[in-house]
């Protein structure tokens, strides 16, 4: 475990005032891991619900025994999404502290991600996974998005606008 | 021609035969006339490495048996692999696309399951933790052994480029990083929470430490593999899974024996605290990297100047014999002119010989629930930005740091009131229930199971008890700050 990502992860669901959904913050820290590698170093493996690291659910479950974020949890049966957020504001006030006093150049980047519908961000997470890991044609990296994600096949053309858009970097 | 070159071959070829291996797990490890080409990988020098790295990392140092290797394990796990395939085909005897779909696959099944572990750095996972810090982040030796397959240079990669196999599809099995293949049951032969590694490893480690806790009924487990077609969401994939109806008894074994070799063996207090220390101690000598003797195996001052990143040739000149060359040397060091740094080459002197000759290890404090484990990672921290050398004498384990994989999917899913949404990953156990394939976390009428899914957490303070007195008084200056470690820590040895 180190404290570093934890106080990080901690700074994001602050910067973002919450974040609705496991899904959501999932896929908000692997991209930011994309964009900012040495900052979000945790690693990400492709699951059913798109790229998960069991890493970031353990460091979560930590900051919520820890009692620096809180979860509400859903009541049994119902799709609400979990929702965390800084449990208050003397907790934020220890993280801002403890991390970095000044606003980190990430936090704008996750503010656009979170502005996202949560199969957009599941559909650019994916296709971004992909892309790193499969060989550059566009016939292969569509196949596998299919593969994986049928559901959202009607969304790949506009995933990779959005990655090309948000992340020029990755491009071939 | 170069020393490492293997010798040019002479005369006719001669027909293939069986070569067998005697394995105290497995007894005879048979590689069959049509396996035969995989001898070309255990010969190569990347694959010879892995004898040299111990299984177990420091493990020998609490169990004196526990002697075994990467090689061994590997050698372990294709065995285990290939009669996965062979008791799946006779299960599907009747269903030509799984047996057609086996045998085409099989080459590069078995491949996957004896390199799998191709990319170990020394003393297994504690060298990843050295250098954790580092940026951009280091690959995991599931990642290094991808590289070293893909790589043209390697001996390895270009004997599976000889033998046609599919590099790219080896990496999809061996690494979960890797976009998952199709179907993903071949993955879940080599690299799920009921793979071949696994079997293996509970078993050898079990028998080579002596201490029987990671003793299940393999065979068994094997008898009642089975494929199915589970549905995942949106997706019905084709996984491995267990027969519920013959395999329920053994499942709950298996995970048994993790559950208690994690506790008892991957956990051991004392193996912990000298890998606490051999981490501490290579981050020490990386930080004196620049003054390190003369005598520091090359190698090894490499990777402390590159802080890690190495190219491929670089790492593979990486294994436990180079390292502990360097402890035996860096323990006879008086650290001469260091100056102001003489000091810290008196700790690493002091370090490397605690660990050469197996002296006491470093004690530690248990850090009760997870607010003070927090407070005791901000200590460690403040420590290291007051560059104040006792950095050097401690260290925070986790149990997240324990190099072995835990049970989160079925932790998460066992609460009961969790969502298991989430959990929903490719690498879980299905059982297979009057011709329905569900995950196993769902199966939650037996009470073993649910037993089982208790979550286990662990923080232990690891320090050097010459600094006791040191650390109370750092714990003490920061009392404010960090209230319930402080408190734990300075009632260490008060009874």
């Amino acid at each position: 475990m180190d404290t570093k990502s934890l106080l990080r992860v901690a700074r994001l669901v602050y910067e973002l005032d919450g974040v609705e959904g496991r899904t959501r913050l999932q896929k908000i820290v692997h991209l930011l891991g994309e964009q900012f590698p040495n900052e979000f170093r945790q690693r990400f493996t492709l699951h059913y619900f798109g790229p998960f690291s069991k890493e970031l659910a353990g460091e979560m479950d930590f900051l919520i025994s820890a009692k620096l974020v809180a979860e509400d949890c859903p009541e049994d049966g119902t799709d609400t999404p979990y929702r965390y957020k800084v449990v208050n504001d003397a907790a934020g006030k220890r993280i801002k502290e403890a991390s970095e006093p000044k606003t980190p150049e990430w936090v704008d980047f996750a503010r656009r991600l979170n502005q996202k519908d949560k199969p957009t961000l599941e559909a650019l997470s994916t296709l971004v996974f992909l892309r790193r890991r499969l060989a550059p044609e566009p016939d292969s990296l569509r196949r596998e998005f299919v593969r994986v994600k049928p559901h959202l096949a009607d969304r790949f053309g506009e995933a990779v606008a959005l990655a090309n858009d948000l992340l020029p970097s990755q491009l071939p | 021609m170069t020393v490492l070159d293997p010798p040019p071959s002479t005369g006719p070829p001669q027909p293939a035969k069986a070569k067998v291996f005697r394995d105290p797990v497995h007894d005879l490890i048979y590689f069959t006339p049509e396996d035969r080409w995989l001898l070309d990988l255990v010969d190569t020098k990347e694959f010879q490495r892995l004898r040299r790295i111990h299984q177990l990392g420091l493990g020998s140092l609490v169990y004196p048996g526990a002697e075994h290797s990467r090689f061994v394990h590997s050698l372990g796990v294709f065995d285990v692999a290939r009669r996965m395939i062979r008791k799946l085909k006779h299960r599907h005897d009747g269903d030509g696309a799984i047996r057609e779909e086996l045998d085409r696959k099989s080459k590069t099944i078995k491949a996957a399951a004896l390199l799998h572990d191709i990319g170990h750095g020394p003393f297994s996972h504690v060298f990843e933790r050295v250098f954790r810090e580092s940026e951009p982040p280091l690959p995991k030796h599931a990642e290094w052994s991808c590289r070293l397959l893909r790589d043209e240079g390697t001996e390895i990669g270009g004997c599976l480029r000889r033998n046609e196999v599919p590099i790219d599809e080896i990496c999809r099995l061996i690494s979960d990083t890797e976009v998952p293949p199709d179907p993903l049951y071949l993955r879940d032969i080599v690299s799920s929470q009921l793979d071949a590694d696994r079997v293996d490893y509970l078993l050898r480690d079990s028998l080579m430490t002596g201490s029987r806790f990671g003793q299940f009924d393999s065979e068994w487990i094997l008898n009642a593999l089975m494929i199915a077609e589970p549905r995942i969401g949106e997706l019905k994939e084709k996984k491995l899974c267990l027969d519920a109806s013959k395999g329920t008894g053994a499942i709950e074994g298996f995970l048994f024996a993790r559950l208690q070799m994690l506790s008892y063996v991957y956990g051991h207090k004392t193996t912990r605290a000298y890998e606490a220390e051999l981490v501490q101690t290579l981050r020490l000598a990386m930080r004196l990297c620049a003054q390190l003797p003369d005598e520091t195996p090359p190698p090894v001052q490499t990777a402390f100047e590159k802080k890690g990143e190495l190219t491929n040739k670089e790492y593979l000149l990486l294994d436990d014999e180079v390292m502990w060359w360097a402890l035996r040397r860096w323990a006879i060091w008086d650290g001469g002119a260091l100056g102001s740094d003489a000091s810290l080459a008196v700790a690493l002197k002091d370090h490397s010989l605690r660990l050469v000759r197996r002296h006491q290890p470093w004690t530690f404090v248990r850090v009760r629930d997870d607010e003070p484990t927090f407070e005791a990672l901000q200590f460690y921290e403040r420590l290291i930005k007051e560059d104040n050398p006792l950095q050097y004498e401690c260290f925070v384990d986790t149990l997240e740091d324990l190099p072995y994989k835990d049970f989160r999917y079925l932790i998460q899913t066992g609460k009961g009131k969790r969502s298991s949404k989430e959990a929903s990953s490719f690498g879980e156990i299905y059982v297979v229930r009057d011709g329905q394939a569900e995950r196993l976390s769902k199966y939650d009428e037996n009470p073993v199971l649910l037993g089982l899914a208790q979550e286990f957490k662990l923080c232990r303070f690891y320090f050097n008890r010459r600094f006791e007195r040191e650390f109370k008084e750092s714990a003490r200056k920061f009392a404010k700050e960090f209230k319930e470690f402080a408190r734990q820590l300075q009632e260490f040895g008060v009874c």
